[in-house]
């Protein structure tokens, strides 16, 4: 079909028309979606984006159609089409107002454009606005999965509450303002609230303000512990502070004279905590000698809600041995920072022991405190105590005054210091003295580590060597035996009667049975057959008779083992290799007397004392039978939400449940009281109840499931009692059973 | 002939052929008479004519072998089967049990249908008809099975529920293996479990939760995959209210082991508590209005459900008390029988009520995870063929019958510093199932649903119960049920209904207003576990050898049509050829 210049034109402006504003579509389309983006970025309303709809709608509409009509067209085509010699415009005249030649040009331009029309390329970006789109659009897409908040403590808590909040009001209540004002320590300010639903420091005060849309009078503002506001003023207004979580609902009398009362609304109060400690990388007991870096670097992590206001360490050194141990305190500042201020605080404190005057045995103990910035009183948290304790190796003697109360070491046996120090000096001397007194030298300190060992041995309740028979046997040894003997018998006790003498063979006799016990088992029949042995408390076994309690004693054990290898390798004339085995001994001897020194206070019940005129004489006159009748039933926490989710269930099975209403009015008193300590939980539960009292005709089995399950969840689990299980019986049965068993 | 061959017509045989016969013979004679061509085609279009002619009247009917039998084809028929089974037997007839589906066969709506064509049915094809249908088919048949259905195939629910208590439901799952299934068990509090099952094949599962209340409650058992959620079906669960119960604990001397057992027991039942203080000097503590006499006397035992004591307690009572005591258990009483000051459980004049091994561990753990804790125990183990070991704690705790009544042993000797360390929970798992395994059952007539779960609409549900009535009353969801009593035992009476609806129902026993609740499924619901109980139920009354269809005698009719197209033709004929000559 042939169409005319005119027509040609105008198909080239639709076409132009529909590139331009494709472009225009994509390049608003990207900005959109961007725009979209930001704003959910940056938390605004999407209403934002109206304006801007507008505005690029207007623009476009304007430069689209300012683009595209017939004289562009014709601009384009002449600039861009020489073959039409600049006489692209006659096409847009009409042919009775041109001239001959105007006319002869015109449909000579006509054909030429009728040739060249399939070839017209209109100018267009649509690539680059395609582009564009995707390229917005995929920033849109991206942008919102990081996390671009901008770190401002007043957005995270309006935020928050946004949260918390997007309640809406009842249709009669045309706004409800909500002003926060927290304490000034804080730094929280004073904050509008957009919902009836907020969260707040510790201690704000709450103004609201309520306007109606219609006449409305009683109004009040009623909170979960039954606590009623009238709201007065003419703009509805009431105020209250704030110490702990809790809810509110707004209630008043409308134009019909009815009561109404608005859904509940969660107030979430955060307490002002305490601050928080963290000690890293420093052990809880440190023990160090004189030889080692004395000095500690000590690094505190402190943080608070609001602010840390002060911090410092409180040291105690303790010197002394026995009951002279004293006791000096002192408050030691960090280093850096000396007064700390700010949420988190890093403190640093050096600690020289030196300088705090500890000595060789002496012991630091130190603790933590922050304090935070709250008003009236600050509130103070504390680390747990650390102990640093400097070894003195000098002195060995056993201390056992922390028990009970007196040293029951002698003193004139040589320490295992002492015989250390004669060990090395016989080492020095070696090569300067005779090998017959270096022999009898070294065998001399065999039998001091020996005398030395017994005695600890006796502290451990080894009053006799039970132990050693075995070992005893070269005739040298034999000698010595005889020694020892005094020597126990000058250190030990002596039970010089028959019963003692027999039961401390029983020992011997239970510890060669130990020994053999794996080849011979065939042969303690008897002790099998006979259990009870092994709930006997034997008294004079050596493992159960001693002065020490359980950790001690496993050390002083350890300690006897390695006296008898320094022992033997002293009766071995090795004096040399004894010495490790001494140096070990002394180490856990020193450290059983440090342990000895640690004072706990004795608590506990302080019995009536025994009349002695009564003691032992069986008389049990007094001892009478006695009947005592209790209860032991332990009431459930909320028993009427247990009931109530019986009822619920009949109710939800379709029963007709009458006493429902009753049952969850009941229950509604322990959900209040739950919704106070967690409003976020059970509010809704509240409100969902509430909603069923309303209206009872109509109650849904949804709303009546929804309170089911938090009810449920409410009461808890509970410790199962057993009790007896259900079975069937025939009435044969029974008489069978009782022929059986007459 | 005859035995080939018969006539259905209105007319009798003679009376149509005689005529023709004779009309036949003279249209041939005359035509014989006339000269003319095609004469031999003139007679057969005559004979054409009377052979039409007789057969439009006479209707004959011929002697021919059909298949009377059927195939039964139910949910999950397999498409390839059935095409087998047509060209195998052709004649055979197929009736229809799955719905939508094979519409050209007959359809029965409902599985009575089959108790009149139950005799003739040879071939049951798909996952196989419900427990009760099996019984209208009267005849041998081969069950030819399809694939095993996929998903949960096996549920188990116990028995008794009671409130706080750990409920296990067990099952299978068949999975297909490519993907992970999880299986979640929803409450009305919520999620209670779910677990994750790998791989191809049945796997067994359990599931736990703990109802906090007596009543009905629904959970639901859900099916989670890469494909999405669906339900499975909905576990009905009915827990009880317990009741309290009569509990002795005797001691030669105080102990806190009894004392916190006694406050925990005491917690829901009346606890009688004797302590020895000295020769003839006992304390006595009555918890929750317990009463009974300080003696043990045989009404005391009677009226007791559980006695907690020691062998040594035990040998200390006088042997008249002893006597009774064990008179009581083998009455039913519940015996726990603790170490006490000697873990010897030897007992004067008692039979011997356990073999204990000394062992040289004295501590046992329990719990799981960070809960684990490590409880001592009396250094032995308990052993025995007539022992019957509960809980999780192999041969520290266990009981065997005596009589009718039970005699239980805990070796645990440290269970009270769980409660002082506020793991009651576990305390009560050591606690719990030996207790409960030992207390004299709560005898009572309560009704027994026999037939499985899942229960559907429309199908029987049959139940029994004990009375020792004459004419015990039943009610389900307030309608009357006939009951009939057991031929062989006495008092024991039983009867079928047919719910109509799904949901709860009733069962109301008049003498005693003892309520069994029963649930019934929706019937979209537990459709594997349902095929695969018709698979199972079917196989045992199948065969799997192939059985023959039986053939029958039937007389066919010949067509009509074509009687009256050779008297069309045979006209045609005659009136066609006299045109040609």
């Amino acid at each position: 079909m042939k169409r005319d210049g005119l027509q040609y034109i105008q198909l080239l402006r639709r076409r132009l028309f529909f590139l331009r504003a494709t472009e225009g579509m994509l390049f608003f389309g990207g900005v959109f979606f961007l725009s979209g983006s930001l704003l959910q970025i940056f938390g605004l309303s999407y209403l934002y984006i109206i304006p801007l709809v507008i505005v690029a709608g207007v623009v476009l509409i304007s430069r689209v159609s300012a683009v595209t009509n017939n004289a562009a067209v014709v601009a384009f085509l002449n600039k861009h089409h020489p073959a039409l010699t600049w006489s692209a415009d006659l096409l847009l005249v009409a042919e009775d107002r041109l001239s001959l030649m105007q006319r002869l040009q015109r449909l000579k331009t006509q054909e030429r454009l009728a040739q060249i029309y399939p070839e017209v390329r209109l100018p267009h970006r649509l690539p680059k606005a395609a582009a564009v789109f995707v390229l917005f659009l995929l920033v849109a897409v991206v942008l919102p999965s990081f996390d671009l908040h901008i770190p401002d403590q007043d957005k995270d808590a309006a935020s928050a509450i946004q949260v918390a909040g997007a309640k809406e009001l009842p249709a009669e209540v045309s706004s409800l303002e909500v002003k926060v004002t927290a304490p000034r320590y804080t730094g929280w300010g004073e904050k509008v609230m957009r919902s009836p639903e907020f969260a707040a420091p510790e201690g704000s005060v709450v103004n609201w303000k309520v306007s109606f849309s219609g006449p409305a009078k009683n109004t009040l503002l009623v909170f979960a512990e039954g606590d009623t506001v009238h709201v007065a003023g003419d703009k509805f207004s009431a105020s209250r502070k704030f110490f702990r979580s809790s809810y509110y609902f707004v209630s008043w009398q409308g134009a019909d004279g009815q009561q109404k009362s608005s859904p509940f609304y969660a107030i979430d109060i955060s307490p002002d905590l305490a601050p928080e400690i963290t000690i890293p990388e420093f052990p809880q007991f440190t023990e160090v000698s004189v030889n080692d870096r004395l000095s500690f670097s000590l690094k505190a992590y402190i943080t608070d809600d609001y602010s840390v206001a002060q911090a410092y360490i409180v040291a105690t050194v303790s010197k002394g041995s026995g009951e002279s141990v004293k006791f000096r305190e002192e408050k030691l500042l960090f280093d850096s920072p000396v007064a700390p201020g700010g949420k988190a605080v890093s403190a640093v404190k050096s600690i020289d022991v030196v300088k705090l005057g500890l000595e060789p045995g002496d012991e630091l103990y130190f603790y933590v405190v922050a304090g935070d910035n709250r008003q009236p009183g600050p509130q103070f948290s504390r680390t747990e105590t650390f102990f640093i304790s400097l070894l003195d190796t000098a002195d060995v003697s056993l201390s056992v005054e922390g028990v009970l109360g007196v040293d029951l070491m002698p003193e004139y046996f040589r320490s295992q210091r002492q015989i250390i120090i004669d060990s090395e000096k016989l080492l020095r001397e070696k090569k300067v003295i005779l090998e017959s007194e270096f022999k009898g030298r070294s065998n001399e300190l065999g039998f001091d580590q020996k005398v030395l060992r017994l005695k600890y041995g006796e502290f451990l309740g080894e009053e006799f060597e039970s132990a050693m028979v075995q070992t005893e046997a070269s005739p040298a040894d034999q000698a010595h035996d005889r020694e020892e003997k005094d020597v126990t018998e000058k250190f030990g006790h002596v039970h010089d009667d028959e019963e003692n003498d027999h039961a401390h063979e029983q020992p011997a006799v239970a510890q060669e049975d130990e020994h053999h016990g794996h080849d011979h088992s065939g042969d303690h029949g008897d002790e099998k057959q006979d259990p009870l042995k092994e709930f006997y408390h034997i008294h004079d076994d050596p493992e159960e008779a001693t002065f020490f309690i359980e950790s001690i004693r496993t050390r002083l054990k350890a300690a006897l083992s390695l006296m008898w290898d320094a022992e033997l390798q002293l009766r071995l004339y090795s004096p040399e290799k004894s010495l490790p085995y001494q140096y070990r001994i002394l180490r856990i001897l020193k450290e059983i007397s440090n342990d000895s020194r640690i004072y706990v206070h004795k608590t506990g019940l302080d019995a009536p004392p025994v009349k002695e005129d009564k003691r032992l004489t069986g008389d049990l006159s007094e001892t009478k039978s006695s009947v005592d009748r209790k209860a032991g039933l332990v009431p459930p926490k909320y028993p009427s939400s247990l009931k109530a989710i019986q009822i619920l269930n009949n109710a939800i099975a379709g029963e007709v449940v009458p006493e429902l209403v009753e049952a969850l009015r009941r229950a509604a008193g322990e959900v209040s009281a739950a919704a106070l300590e967690d409003p976020a939980r059970y509010l809704h539960t509240l409100t969902t109840i509430k909603s069923v009292l309303d209206d009872t005709k109509n109650v849904r089995p949804e709303l009546l499931r929804l309170i089911r399950k938090d009810l449920i969840n409410l009461a808890g689990p509970s410790v199962p009692v057993p009790g007896s299980p259900r079975q069937n019986l025939h009435p044969v049965d029974l008489m069978f059973l009782e022929k059986l068993n007459p | 002939m005859w035995e080939y061959l018969r006539f259905s017509g209105p007319f009798p045989f003679l009376a149509v052929v005689m005529p023709l016969f004779i009309l036949s013979l003279l249209v041939l004679w005359f035509e014989t008479k006339r000269d003319g061509r095609f004469q031999p085609l003139k007679l057969a279009a005559v004979l054409l004519v009377a052979i039409g002619a007789a057969g439009i009247f006479l209707r004959p009917l011929y002697k021919g072998t059909s298949s009377r039998d059927y195939v039964l084809l139910t949910q999950g028929t397999d498409e390839a089967v059935v095409d087998s089974l047509k060209k195998i037997h052709s004649a055979i007839r197929f009736l229809n049990a799955a719905p939508d589906r094979f519409t050209e066969t007959t359809r029965i709506a409902s599985w009575h249908e089959l108790e009149e064509k139950g005799k003739r049915i040879r071939f049951v094809v798909g996952h196989g008809l419900p427990e009760h249908a099996t019984a209208f088919i009267k005849s041998d048949f081969t069950f030819m099975k399809s694939s095993p259905p996929g998903g949960v195939v096996s549920i188990s629910l116990p028995g008794e529920m009671y409130p706080d208590e750990k409920i296990e439901v067990s099952g299978l799952l068949r999975g297909s293996g490519t993907q992970p299934v999880v299986l979640i068990l929803e409450g009305p509090a919520g999620r209670e479990d779910s677990l994750v099952v790998y791989g191809a094949g049945a796997t067994r599962f359990t599931l736990r939760f703990r109802a906090q209340q007596p009543g009905r409650y629904l959970y639901k058992l859900l099916v989670r995959t890469d494909a999405g959620s669906s339900v499975v079906g909905n576990l009905p669960a009915t827990v009880e209210e317990r009741q309290p119960i009569d509990v002795i604990i005797l001691q030669s001397y105080p102990s806190f082991e009894l004392q916190f057992l006694k406050q925990y027991l005491g917690t829901m039942h009346r606890v009688f508590v004797r302590s020895q203080l000295s020769k003839g000097r006992f304390r006595t503590e009555y918890l929750n209005g317990a009463e009974g006499d300080v003696n043990l006397t045989k009404a005391v035992m009677e009226r007791a459900e559980l006695v907690i004591t020691d062998a040594e307690t035990i040998n200390s009572l006088s042997p008249e008390e002893s006597r009774v005591l064990l008179q009581g258990v083998r009455n039913g009483l519940g015996l726990i029988l603790l170490p006490g000051g000697q873990p010897d459980t030897k007992i004067r004049n008692w039979p011997q009520p356990f073999t204990l091994i000394p062992v040289k561990k004295d501590t046992v753990m329990i719990g799981a995870g960070k809960q684990r804790v490590s409880i001592k125990t009396a250094p032995f183990r308990l052993s025995g063929e007539a022992l019957i070991e509960t809980g999780l704690l192999n041969g520290v705790q266990g009981y065997r019958y005596e009589g009718t009544g039970r005699i239980g042993v805990q070796l645990a000797t440290g269970t009270f510093p769980l409660i002082l360390r506020g793991d009651s929970a576990i305390y009560s798992s050591l606690w719990y199932p030996l207790i409960k395994s030992v207390t004299r059952p709560a005898y009572g007539n309560k009704v027994i649903v026999t037939s499985r779960f899942p229960h559907f609409p429309g199908e029987p549900l049959n139940f029994r119960f004990l009375s020792s009535g004459t004419s015990p009353e039943l009610y389900f969801d307030s309608v009357h049920i006939p009951l009939r009593e057991d031929a062989n035992i006495d008092g024991l009476w039983q009867g079928t209904v047919w719910p109509s609806r799904d949901g709860w129902h009733q069962l109301l026993s008049v003498p005693d207003s003892s309520r069994t609740d029963i649930f019934v499924s929706s019937p979209g619901e537990w459709q594997a576990l349902e095929h695969e109980f018709r698979r199972s139920i079917t196989s045992l009354r199948g065969s799997a050898e192939g059985v023959r269809p039986k053939g029958a005698d039937v007389w066919v009719e010949v067509n009509p049509l074509i009687f009256y197209l050779l008297l069309l033709s045979g006209c045609a004929a005659l009136w066609l050829i006299p045109k040609l000559a």
